[in-house]
């Protein structure tokens, strides 16, 4: 541990919109926690100081396996912590049902935050009371993937494993004997292991809608390794970092300009990579059309056992046990294709994140989170809407559907579907006039 | 739609089946309205009086075509004349969404319609009735009918 | 604040143990007794990565149900309920007695079982007279594991069983093997999706018709059901083809059950409804084993029970046994339980709970009838031993051996039923013929949304049968009305994975009409 130089910054440098390296006061921390402990450190801070009453992490039980617990102890949060890649969960869904009294602070992965967002949209979170720390993710792995991937790769033990990392692409497993053992990870997604297929084209690899967006992307120079970047994206972000540098638990410095560029350009990277895994995984989908569309949708669905995990993993639904899909679905039907299915692909046209929860829980192998993606895509290009990512009306519950002229005939036209009926109501639009006339007249 | 019908009686072969909703205040009295004025109708539809066509949810439409009807036909007020102010820009928005759905499941785009048509515009919904059975006579039978099914 | 606990647990569905979290929440003000569940995916459990069928889906419903301790229909503390069972134990003849526990409970509870039924010199018995019908010879190679990987390693795999609706867990399983370019080919009356041809044969049969190789695997079950002339088809196939076999199990821990039963003595839930009806059972004592439940005539076992002097059950939740029990001891539900199961695959399997309740009140009982000290660590040991192992491990599950029986005569066979010829178009009435599609559903008395039979769209259309209508179903006990569902089927059956009254024989003949 290199000595660090004292912090010049003080409270004053956190702000929305405030690049910073961060990291834990405690040495301990430091060392259990990835790349410096912040994230650890702010919210056990956030429980200690009362900004929140309780914390929801994940309990560590082995490197492969967390359990997410909503805890007030500050022992607890301490325990948990570490990169674990190889627990695919999205914690949306375990935060309390409904609009509660209790201030809840979580670790979150960009489609962790995107679901808190979708679930507040829909009256199941309190958005005001949930603190979103978010991390940066390029990917998790399925746990049985990766016993899979250690035996026939990495031909490792899966219980000598003291941990792992991803850097640069690769997959950095720690043996029990101190040793490393890296390989690429495209190398081990050619031969179809390697992180989960909603992973390898997500689009949103920094959580930008969280309230803090951290991770080991741009920490540069004496910080590698040892301190996490962070970027206040609200003012509730920004409380967090004040509760946690007012503590005593973490300290920070502006990040270098350098380490700013570097982040992006990761970004960068990752995002283009993701967007030729979407090309690959998908155009031979899109190529089909017609009747022979239709038959991969039946032929995919066909081994479905009618079990509803997908429906109950799901970040974004809040419908409870009675819903639309469900009530007016039975098994006595011997219907071509489920009618099940066909309600939550439209339902979630406008809200399915990809976070890869319900593929990963389907008994019947289904692809689900690439069809429900293949229902998704054109609506979110059609409307230039992403879920989870602000708090903008979903199309579907807009009264009328709005682009970013918003006018609801803009998007339909652009669709294709009316021809130009932008100018039929001008009075029901007048409130927008002055948005409209930056669009350069087009309604 | 009764599975027994499988092999129809002798001369008999497919002819288009449409269920059509209509709501109550106008594309219904539209229908009316095409009756009395005596205009010619093909018999493929099979109506279904709604309060508004709004009240049609994508699970109707659904259920219509996996029981096998080879196409939907969704009718109501003129965008402005609606009964209930709004209704029907709601139906346009639900109605947007599951064409989008059924196109990109690969089904055909005609056998999912909406149309607007007002208490007297009879002939409208006679000719809005013969063009789309023409035009699903000419697709054929759905290709999400039942077995068993025609 | 409410506190919620977690159970890393396993699922008591089906032989095959599948890992699951169960959440507990007990809300400060709220009844103790009545915790709020929650079903939980446990990704890195090897039987099933995290994956769940309905049954699973299901189980707070399951655990929804405690049962009260009871002594004579009245409500009592599980103390009272020991002593009580201790007394009726004491006071009974042993010549008239029976146990019965079919792998509902963990293998220490089921050793204590044994303890203290071995008190009586009585076997515990576990319904699985097929055993009976095969030789000694033949017992342990129905005994053998293999993991479910080796389905996922295989070039051809053997369906006799439908996985869709008995263990779904393994359909995963079978998908894998498929996308690595496997043959599936599936057994029986319906026509499977993932199958690459569907065959409807007779056990006869097999030996002409399937060509397994060493590369294949046959993946059948074993249930009190089962019928001896198919499994013995089954084994034959497997032994002369060399063909890797796994029988999968209808009780989390059938195999621990069996294995440690020993096999002696076993009779069909037939010939025990039997033995109880002319009254040579006067005391019955049941581990987790609904007699009702598993009965396909529940109504026949409530009157046969009714002859006993006493029934004893020790329960981890309430059913129709506990209702009209004369003692009932409640045990904790089964995800709180401390112990171990063996699964389908032979592996030993933690149960995940801390409390030892149900084995304390056994041991008690055995101790009131003059078996002292059954602790829970020796039994446990011993049980391990028996098995061959030293420690449970839900990542080893048992290697597959070759199948060597021999050749070997059934001792007793099913009653063979003509299959009924078609009768003509015109008729009004169909005769078809009836099977059960056994899931867990049915074997855990789970109420489950099937109140229907499937049959094939052309008997549909034989008997005008219209869309929501109904079917009748007469056997020679009655008739039933049920609902139906067009299926892929072979002609002239009728599936139904609900039990229909009057139809008791898992396959049996009977007359259908609109």
């Amino acid at each position: 541990m290199p000595e660090r130089p004292e912090p010049k910054a003080k409270a004053g440098v956190i702000k929305v919109g405030a690049k910073l390296i961060g990291w834990a006061t405690d040495a301990k921390l430091r060392e259990k926690g990835a790349s410096g402990g912040l994230v650890t450190a702010l919210l056990a801070a956030a429980l200690k100081k009362g900004l929140v009453d309780k914390v929801l992490t994940l309990k560590k039980i082995s490197e492969f396996e967390a359990v997410p617990v909503l805890t007030s102890e500050v022992e607890e949060v301490l325990q948990s912590g570490g990169s674990m890649h190889s627990v695919p969960v999205n914690l949306a869904r375990y935060l309390p049902e409904g609009i509660g009294e209790q201030r809840i602070a979580l670790p979150a992965k960009p489609c962790d935050a995107r679901a808190v967002i979708e679930r507040a949209k829909r009256n199941a979170v309190d958005l005001e009371k949930t603190f979103l720390i978010g991390l940066n993710c390029g990917g998790s792995i399925h746990p049985e993937t990766t016993r899979k991937m250690l035996k026939t790769v990495y031909r490792l033990d899966p219980e000598e494993i003291s941990g792992e990392e991803i850097v640069k692409g690769k997959l950095i497993f720690f043996t029990k004997d101190g040793k490393e053992h890296a390989i690429s990870i495209d190398e081990l997604e050619e031969k179809g292991l390697g992180r989960r297929e909603n992973c390898r084209y997500c689009s949103v690899k920094i959580p930008i809608n969280a309230d803090l967006a951290c991770g080991n992307w741009g920490v540069t120079g004496a910080f590698a390794g040892q301190g996490t970047f962070v970027e206040v994206r609200t003012e509730k972000g920004a409380k967090l970092l004040r509760n946690a540098l007012e503590a005593g638990f973490a300290k920070v410095e502006p990040a270098e300009e350098k380490g700013i560029r570097v982040r992006e350009k990761i970004n960068r990277i990752m995002l283009k990579l993701s967007e030729k895994n979407r090309q690959e995984i998908f155009s031979p989908i899109e190529a089909k059309q017609g009747p022979e569309r239709l038959k991969y949708f039946q032929k995919a669905l066909e081994n479905c056992i009618h079990c509803g995990a997908c429906k109950a993993v799901c970040p974004v639904c809040t419908c409870g046990e009675d819903s639309k899909c469900t009530s007016y679905t039975s098994r006595e039907d011997s219907y071509k294709i489920s009618l099940f299915h066909l309600v939550r692909f439209l339902h979630l046209s406008d809200s399915c994140l990809g976070c890869g929860q319900c593929e990963d829980v389907c008994p019947a192998e289904i692809p689900l989170t690439r069809l429900y993606q293949c229902f998704a895509t054109p609506v979110r290009e059609a409307f230039d809407y992403m879920p989870g990512m602000s708090a903008q009306t979903p199309p579907y519950f807009a009264l009328k559907l709005e682009k970013e002229c918003g006018c609801q005939h803009h998007g339909l036209e652009k669709a294709g579907l009316e021809e130009s009926s932008c100018a039929k109501e001008p009075e029901r639009e007048g409130k927008r006039e002055g948005q409209r006339q930056g669009q350069g007249g087009c309604c | 739609m009764d599975p027994s019908n499988k092999n129809p009686a002798p001369g008999l072969s497919w002819e288009p089946k449409i269920v059509m909703f209509c709501c109550n205040w106008c594309s219904y009295a539209g229908a009316d309205g095409a009756g009395i004025g005596r205009f010619q109708q093909s018999p493929s539809m099979r109506i279904i009086r709604v309060m508004c066509s709004s009240r049609v949810d994508p699970v109707h439409v659904f259920n219509a075509f996996l029981e096998g009807a080879d196409a939907v036909l969704i009718t109501g007020c003129h965008l402005g004349d609606c009964h209930y102010i709004n209704g029907n820009e709601k139906t346009l928005v639900k109605f947007k969404f599951m064409q989008m759905l059924l196109k990109e499941l690969g089904l055909e785009e005609e056998r999912l319609q909406l149309n607007w048509i007002s208490a007297s515009e009879g002939e409208k919904f006679a000719s809005v009735v013969n063009e789309a059975t023409e035009k699903i006579r000419k697709l054929g039978p759905s290709p999400l009918k039942p077995e068993g099914v025609i | 604040m409410i506190e919620e606990k977690v159970y890393s647990s396993i699922c008591p569905g089906c032989g095959l143990g599948c890992g699951l979290y169960i959440r507990e929440k007990v809300e400060p003000t709220g009844d103790k007794t009545k915790p709020e569940l929650s079903v939980d995916f446990r990704k890195n459990a090897p039987v099933n990565a995290g994956k769940l069928c309905r049954f699973g889906m299901n189980l707070p419903i399951y655990y929804g149900k405690i049962p009260n301790s009871k002594v004579k229909g009245k409500k009592s503390s599980l103390k009272e309920a020991v002593a009580a069972a201790a007394k009726a134990l004491k006071a009974a003849s042993k010549e008239n007695m029976a146990f019965l526990s079919v792998g509902m409970s963990t293998n220490e509870e089921q050793l204590a079982f044994s303890a203290l039924a071995k008190t009586f010199s009585c076997p515990v018995e576990t319904g699985m007279e097929i055993y009976a019908a095969f030789p000694e010879t033949v017992h342990k190679a129905l005994g053998y594991g293999t993991g479910l990987e080796e389905i996922e390693a295989s070039k051809q795999v053997f369906l006799f069983i439908d996985p869709y609706v008995s263990y779904p867990l393994v359909l995963r399983r079978v998908l894998k093997a498929k996308r690595k370019g496997a043959k599936v080919t599936a057994v029986g009356p319906k026509s499977l999706p993932l199958a690459d041809e569907n065959l409807s044969l007779e056990p006869a049969e097999y030996g002409k018709s399937l060509a397994p190789t060493q590369a294949s695997i046959l993946l059948s079950d074993l249930h009190p059901y089962s019928d001896p002339t198919q499994i013995k088809a089954i084994l034959e196939l497997a032994e002369t083809s060399g063909a890797k076999l796994l029988f999968l199990r209808p009780f989390v821990n059938s195999k621990g059950a069996t294995r440690l039963a020993k096999h002696t003595k076993q009779r069909s839930f037939e010939k025990l409804l039997k033995a109880l009806e002319a009254g040579e059972i006067k005391t019955l004592f049941c581990l987790d084993s609904d007699l009702s439940e598993l009965s396909l005539d529940p109504k026949r076992v409530k009157k046969a029970l009714s002859n006993l002097d006493t029934l004893i059950v020790q329960a981890s939740r309430s059913s129709p046994l506990t209702e009209f029990a004369d003692i009932v001891i409640g045990a904790e539900p089964f995800y709180q339980k401390k112990g171990s199961v063996l699964n389908a695959e032979g592996r030993l399997l933690k149960t995940g709970g801390d409390s030892i309740l149900g084995f304390k009140a056994l041991a008690e009982l055995a101790k009131a009838l003059g078996k002292e000290g059954l602790d829970f660590a020796q039994v446990q040991k011993k049980a391990f031993s028996s098995f061959g192992l030293s420690e449970t491990d839900e990542f080893k599950p048992e290697k597959a051996k070759p199948i060597s029986c021999g050749n070997f005569e059934l001792r007793a066979g099913f009653e063979k039923k003509e299959k009924p010829k078609n009768t003509k178009k015109e008729e009004q009435t169909q005769k078809a013929h009836f099977s059960y599609n056994f899931t867990p559903f049915m074997w855990q008395g789970l109420e489950d949304d099937c109140n229907f039979v499937e049959l094939n769209i052309r008997l549909v259309q034989k008997l005008g049968l219209s869309k929501g209508g109904s079917l009748n179903l007469k056997t020679p006990d009655g008739e039933t009305q049920m609902r139906f569902k067009v299926s892929a089927l072979a002609e002239g059956v009728v599936l139904s994975e609900k039990k229909i009254k009057g139809l008791v024989l898992p396959r049996d003949e009977v007359e259908l009409s609109r």
